[in-house]
């Protein structure tokens, strides 16, 4: 190759790298207006520059009421939520090698869905008496969501037995979340069988995934849990794309594949079920930002989990914003905006295929 | 690096695939491992690379059982080259080589990393696309990116498991001269391979499997008409030319 080649070789690596920084940059920038906006959002008229003024510490009582124990806490919500859901699915789609892959696949949500289910019908923790499903979820107790958790990481612990059981590979992990999957749908579906009018209620309540539970707690014990696994993450990318050139060239390159997959899947799970454990299901967003953001940057585990990060909690946050803006002034669960997505989505992956495939 | 293989065995429950293997690979030597489907070539060189664990024997590397060393260590010392996949069809060629640097990386690629990566991927003509995706390759080129992710390791030993079986003759040719110009280097290549007449051309030993067991081993002198009769079944003829010696099957 003539030294003339070797520099425009460079010269590509280099580019290739600016044009991902450049991305993330933008990622961030579109993030922080997006907090701005759907904190300056609601039925207590804001303005960006009150939002701003709130932040720095220089906003009135009630806009800094407003914006830290109402606004705040739900928007830090979605991010949180949005990049740790994007992120588990990024990883487990990488370690199942599956591109339909999310924390949900290996059965993390049937199991979230049938711990709250076990609460309010057979440990009596529904709503009583509540009127509106708002008012049920916010007498919803902790032990809702305490049992809700409990069941996912029941669930992701079941899917690792499964896997040191008959191997940990993706066939088996996928197979363990279908079986796991229709158990705890099953195990639900007879609870709302013999349930009250109001314990069905809070349970279908529950389900609709809904920012609206956020609170300060809530965001904390989030970040405690996906700050770490995230850290857990980046370090293991590259473990990561070896295991996308398949099992054996990544034991050639040093990998322990089978103990990787499993800790992949289980910290993945953790991440997954802390959120749903706490907002309910909030479907497609660990399948569809994935998708996005390897379509964006490229198959680089290292890129596309920094990337999903920061993407996840934009696109949660613009649901949320939208989910509270589309027929204001009644705010929709986050949720429902998101399975909305789910359609187009797919629709889109399809036509692409079909494009590629002619 | 030497490599003495001892009292081999090897199965998958109570079947053994390999017998009681005894030979040795010496440091820069380019072996072929030859013999019939079923033979257990693959197993033989999936368990040098230390992908299985043998059911008894050992494999010594330079003296100390593969057992005994951190999987990182071997992964420096030992790359491996599968026969097909092993590559991530959406990964691009340049990440694809770079994942060879695994072993040697913690968090992030370093200088040292990206400058290894790119001198390899110029010794082996794949800068012009670097960020082509895998899946746009040849069958060609790609075998000469999976060659490349594993020279990148940095390997004093490279194990390929039918380099060439998917290649036309040209890149059959150019993929071989790769690895002989590597064993130059002082790497040891070790290579399972089908095409007696390409191992007669490049290797220096061999290595004759057939049922699980080793029927042979030597240089050039033991691919005779005999052993192959034994291997193969067939009749083949040796035809001694300028250049180097020729078998010819009797169809």
């Amino acid at each position: 190759m003539t030294a003339g080649k070797s520099i425009k070789f460079r010269n590509q690596l280099k580019l290739f790298t600016i044009r991902q920084v450049i991305f993330l940059i933008s990622l961030v920038v579109l993030l922080f207006a997006l907090l701005l906006l759907g904190i300056s959002m609601g039925s207590s008229q804001l303005t960006v520059a009150d939002v701003i003024k709130s932040l720095t510490g220089g906003g009135d009582p009630i806009s800094n009421q407003v914006v830290f124990q109402i606004r705040l806490p739900r928007i830090l919500a979605a991010i949180v939520t949005g990049a740790a859901l994007s992120v588990s699915g990024a990883v487990i789609q990488t370690v199942i090698r599956n591109p339909l892959g999310s924390p949900f696949t290996l059965g993390l949500s049937a199991a979230s869905a049938f711990g709250a289910a076990f609460a309010i019908v057979v440990l009596g923790a529904a709503g009583a008496g509540a009127v509106s499903h708002f008012e049920m979820i916010s007498q919803m107790p902790w032990l809702v969501t305490l049992s809700a958790f409990l069941f996912g990481v029941l669930c992701a612990f079941l899917i690792t037995g499964f896997a040191r059981w008959r191997g940990s590979t993706p066939e088996i992990l996928v197979m363990a979340g279908i079986i796991l999957t229709s158990l705890f749908q099953s195990g639900t579906s007879l609870l709302q069988y013999i349930s009250t009018d109001v314990e069905l209620a809070s349970v279908v309540s529950w389900m609709f995934g809904d920012l609206a539970k956020a609170t300060w707690d809530k965001v904390w014990i989030q970040i405690i849990v996906v700050v770490p696994a995230f850290l857990f993450f980046v370090y293991n990318a590259f473990s990561f794309n070896a295991l996308s050139a398949g099992d054996e060239v990544a034991r050639s390159l040093g990998v322990n594949v089978d103990r990787l997959r499993l800790l992949a899947v289980v910290v993945a799970s953790l991440c997954a079920a802390v959120a749903t454990a706490f907002f309910g299901i909030i479907a497609f967003v660990g399948l569809v930002v994935p998708h996005v953001t390897r379509w964006l940057v490229g198959h680089n585990d290292r890129i596309v989990l920094i990337s999903s990060l920061f993407l996840g909690g934009v696109f949660l946050l613009l649901a949320d914003i939208i989910s509270r803006t589309v027929v204001a002034p009644v705010v929709i669960p986050v949720g429902i905006v998101t399975s909305f997505v789910g359609a187009p989505f797919f629709l889109f992956l399809l036509i692409r295929k079909v494009r590629k495939s002619r | 690096m030497d490599i003495e293989v001892k009292n081999l065995r090897f199965g998958y429950g109570k079947e053994d695939i390999l017998h009681d293997l005894n030979c040795r690979f010496d440091n820069g030597e380019f072996c072929a491992v030859i013999g019939p489907n079923g033979s257990g070539k693959s197993t033989f060189i999936r368990l040098l690379a230390r992908l299985l664990t043998p059911k008894e024997g050992t494999i010594l590397l330079d003296g100390k059982n593969l057992e005994n060393y951190h999987r990182r260590f071997l992964a420096r010392h030992i790359g491996y080259v599968p026969q097909s996949g092993g590559n991530s069809p959406m990964a691009t060629v340049y990440d694809t080589v770079m994942l060879g640097r695994k072993p040697h990386i913690h968090w992030f690629p370093g200088k040292e990393d990206v400058r290894k990566t790119e001198a390899i991927m110029h010794d082996l003509s794949l800068s012009n696309f670097a960020h082509r995706l895998t899946s746009e390759l040849s069958g060609g080129e790609l075998q000469r990116v999976q060659i490349a992710r594993a020279l990148v390791q940095e390997p004093d030993v490279l194990i390929l498991d039918e380099p060439t079986s998917s290649l036309d003759l040209k890149h059959q040719i150019e993929v071989m001269n790769i690895l002989k110009g590597i064993s130059r280097k002082n790497i040891t290549v070790i290579v399972a391979i089908h095409d007696l007449n390409l191992a007669m051309r490049y290797a220096e030993r061999f290595v004759l499997l057939k049922y699980g067991r080793i029927i042979s081993m030597g240089d050039h002198s033991i691919i005779s008409e005999k052993n192959i009769k034994k291997l193969y079944d067939v009749n083949i003829q040796r035809v001694e030319a300028e250049g180097g010696s020729y078998l010819l099957p009797e169809y």
